[in-house]
Order: structure tokens, then C-alpha cells, then sequence
């Protein structure tokens, strides 16, 4: 459908009006009956809204960074940026006030009992979720005393996350892992949560090579692991199970 | 024995008492707690972190059940404090941990971190088509380097600063036009004087192929 059906296409400027919501109800007749203003005025609809998609909140900075700056945690010259992004920000300036005021807020203190337990949180679409990858047996490690389990790999975009499990002289069962990535310094310092069984059992903390360890996993449950990174990248490693290695016995 | 010479664990069972009194309206002693978010943020101690996730987590989920915005954001409590706590050990590991003198002020900047959280989750779905979308996955990569790309392109068409800072309202802060008059009164008056300029400024936007082509349009 390339022309109006009417005498008179809507003019840009009645377009416009109906983009903003002013309803008329000779022009919505006409768009009702008209394929090609339909179209016109659905290319603009689509313009307005790839240009709020795009630019909404573009430059602010994050809410941790105002609640850092609330605080006075901020390094001065990043504080003097955002004092200058608040003056012509007022989005910024309603969540800066509103960090304030909940902060301030002691008028609801927590109950005396009953605070909740927690649950193992499922942020749909937050967390990249790193796929499990079967590992030949060949590269279990041989001839000696454990790993009593395979190691099993994982990945994501272009991370690459290798665990393993030992026994140790203790007899407990230490996990042992390491992230691989072409930007290591950014998992330096992440923290990772391990869940078994729906509750946090323990909080690791990865070292400056990537690499983290945990003494006295059980092996016996199927464990998720979510890593945070300082940058704020989540990854989530779900369902682990170390598969029994068929050598391990013979050993 | 000094603080120094406790375990763990003991700093631990000591916290959680004082924690307990604390809940119960009781004078309580905060030197247990500090000692042991010391020992997880600024040593970074694993054993440590693990007790305060297990003592202040409950805490933090109880601060983001009674955030005023929580209800709009239609997630569970409990993802907004686990990312919380993290961000909060994360900002203060290390040194940073020196900028706090008390557990008072170490508690408030855990709950400005859960308050984070959930204002950072209602930016991303006010960002969000939700004709096109309601998976906040769709826009967790968002490209804030294309936005610079696009916002630059609209400074070269619009070289008047007031148009620009129009623009910006509507398409950056989303302002209604009662908000505009309302902040910048001095150049639009009225609704109809800022929808009478959206429409020019529209118009020289929608005519350019460069920006279409940045909008992926």
C-alpha cells in the first residue's frame, strides 16, 4: 500500500498529535480505514520509541554509585562528576532523595523474630548462565591419589570456569576451581555463592589468578554456583554434579 | 579475650547475640559484628564472609520487603538482597573497609546497597518496550557506548542547547510536560508550548538517515 486511501493523507502534524495521545475521531477513522497512514504513523511510533530505549538513563550513574556518593565513599573527582549530573539530572536527584529517605527510615525496625530465612535467589535474565560441558575422562587427572570425581568445565560468552573435587588428609572433600577468561582482573575479588539444597552453604572469594577453593563440599548434592563479579557481571552455574570417575576405586 | 585472639566461630556466636538483642530492642555490644565484617570485607577471610551473608542476609531481605518501590518491581525480596550484599562486600573490600568507623554506619550502607538493587532493577523495566519485551534480559547488555553514538548524533542536528535539553527530558529522563514546565519554566510555559517544540525537534530527528540508521530502524 503505497498512497492514502482518503483525497487528504494526515498531515506530519496530525500524525504527531496522535503519537502524543490527542485522539480525534475523524483522524482515528482515517487511520482505521487507511493501511498507508497506519504505516506512517506506526514508523514514527517506532522511532520515538527506539530513541527512549536508547538514550533512557544513558549517562546516569548507577544507583550503587549515588548511594556511594550519599555516603561520601566516592573518590572526590567522581563526586564533583555527579554533583554536576545531578544539577541537570532529576531522575537522578528523585533517587538520590529517595536513597535518603529510606536510609533515615528507622521507624520500621526489623521484627524481633522472625526475619526469613533465605532462599537461593532465581534472577531470571540477570545472570549469564554458564553451560556445563562433559569432560572426556582422559583428562581426569591419573595416577594418583584423587580427584576421586572428574572435573567438570564450564562456559559462558568468554569465560571458561574448570572445577574439581579432592579428597583431602582430613577427610572432608575440597572443591577447587578456577575462571578462565581474556579479562582475568575482572573476576579477581569475585565472590561466589555456593547453594545446595535451596540454602547458602558457603561464600568464596576468588584470588588474583582466578582461582577458588572450598573445603568441605558435600558431593553428595547437585550444587549451583553464582559468581559475582566487581563489575557487576553475574554468572550462574547450575545443577553441578561430579560424576563418580570409574578409575577411582581402582586406585 | 581480645577480639584479636577470637575465632571465627566465636565472633560469630557473639555477633548472633548481639544481633538477637539488637532485633529485641536490647542494649547490645556492636564490637563482635565489626570484628567479624572486618575480618570478611577487609581480610577477606571466607569463613567469615560466610557468617556475615548467614547473620545480615535475613537482615537485608527485610530491608528490600519494606523498600517503598518493592511491590513494583514483582520479584522476590531475596534477589535484591543477595546482589546487594555482594555490591555491598565488594565496595568495601579492602581499604574502603577504613571509611567505616561502626557497625551503625556499616549497616546503613548494606541497606543503601539493597536500595540499589531494587532502583536499578525499576530503571531497567522503565526501560523496557513492554509491547515489545517483558524479559529485562533483553536489555541487560544494553550498549551505553551506541547511546553516546546516538546522543552525539542529536548534539550535531540540534545545535541550540535548549533543544537539546528537550530532548533529553523526553527521550533520557522521560519527563511528562508538566514536569518540563515545571523545571524549565523559562522556556516552555505551558504542555502545549512543549509539545508545539517536540514536534520541530521530532521532525529534523526522524529526517536523518544516520540516526535512523544508529536506531537500527
Amino acid at each position: 500500500m503505497d498512497e492514502c486511501r482518503y483525497p487528504l493523507a494526515l498531515t506530519d502534524d496530525q500524525l504527531e498529535l496522535l503519537l502524543e495521545g490527542e485522539v480525534d475521531a475523524a483522524m482515528q477513522e482515517h487511520l482505521s480505514q487507511c493501511p498507508f497512514c497506519s504505516a506512517r504513523l506506526a514508523q514514527m511510533q517506532n522511532f520515538e520509541q527506539a530513541l527512549k530505549v536508547n538514550l533512557h538513563r544513558w549517562n546516569c550513574p548507577t544507583p550503587q554509585e549515588l548511594s556511594e556518593y550519599h555516603i561520601g565513599l566516592l573518590l572526590p573527582e567522581r563526586a564533583v562528576i555527579l554533583t554536576k549530573h545531578l544539577e541537570s539530572c532529576r531522575r537522578c536527584r528523585d533517587e538520590l532523595a529517595e536513597v535518603e529517605r529510606f536510609l533515615e527510615d528507622d521507624s520500621r525496625l526489623p521484627p524481633p523474630r522472625g526475619l526469613k530465612k533465605p532462599q537461593q535467589p532465581r534472577m531470571r535474565g540477570y545472570e549469564l548462565i554458564a553451560r556445563l560441558l562433559p569432560m572426556p575422562p582422559s583428562l581426569a587427572l591419573r595416577g594418583r591419589r584423587g580427584p576421586t570425581r572428574n572435573p567438570l568445565q564450564a562456559e559462558v560468552d568468554d569465560i571458561t570456569i574448570f572445577l574439581s573435587l579432592d579428597e583431602t588428609t582430613r577427610g572432608t572433600t575440597l572443591l577447587k576451581g578456577q575462571i578462565a577468561s581474556p579479562d582475568i582482573d575482572q573476576w579477581s575479588g569475585a565472590l561466589i555463592e555456593l547453594w545446595q539444597q535451596g540454602s547458602l552453604q558457603a561464600m568464596l572469594i576468588v584470588n588474583e589468578n582466578g582461582m577458588f577453593r572450598h573445603e568441605g563440599f558435600q558431593p553428595g548434592y547437585p550444587a549451583d554456583l553464582r559468581i559475582n563479579a566487581a563489575t557487576g557481571k553475574l554468572v550462574a552455574i547450575k545443577d553441578v554434579r561430579f560424576p563418580e570417575s570409574p578409575s577411582s576405586e581402582d586406585e | 579475650m581480645s577480639l584479636a585472639g577470637m575465632t571465627v566461630n566465636e565472633l560469630c556466636d557473639k555477633c548472633k547475640e548481639s544481633t538477637q538483642q539488637f532485633l529485641n530492642r536490647l542494649p547490645h555490644d556492636d564490637q563482635y559484628c565489626f570484628e567479624l565484617l572486618r575480618r570478611a570485607l577487609a581480610e577477606q577471610q571466607q569463613d567469615a564472609l560466610y557468617n556475615v551473608y548467614e547473620i545480615y542476609l535475613p537482615l537485608a531481605i527485610y530491608w528490600a520487603e519494606t523498600h517503598p518501590r518493592f511491590l513494583q518491581t514483582r520479584y522476590p525480596a531475596d534477589e535484591f538482597a543477595t546482589i546487594g550484599m555482594s555490591n555491598f562486600c565488594l565496595a568495601l573490600g579492602g581499604e574502603k573497609f577504613q571509611h567505616f568507623d561502626g557497625l551503625p554506619s556499616i549497616m546503613k550502607f548494606l541497606k543503601a546497597c539493597v536500595s540499589s538493587e531494587i532502583a536499578l532493577h525499576l530503571r531497567k523495566i522503565s526501560r523496557i518496550d513492554p509491547i515489545l519485551s517483558e524479559d529485562i534480559a533483553d536489555f541487560q547488555n544494553q550498549d551505553d557506548s551506541i547511546s553516546e553514538r546516538i546522543w552525539q548524533r542529536i548534539s550535531e542536528l540540534l545545535p541550540d542547547s535548549v533543544d537539546r535539553i528537550l530532548v533529553d527530558c523526553v527521550f533520557r529522563q522521560d519527563l511528562k510536560p508538566a514536569e518540563i514546565t515545571s523545571l524549565y519554566g523559562q522556556y516552555w510555559s505551558s504542555a502545549r508550548e512543549v509539545s508545539v517544540a517536540l514536534q520541530r525537534l521530532r521532525r529534523t530527528l526522524r529526517r536523518d538517515p544516520m540516526l535512523t540508521e544508529l536506531l537500527r530502524l
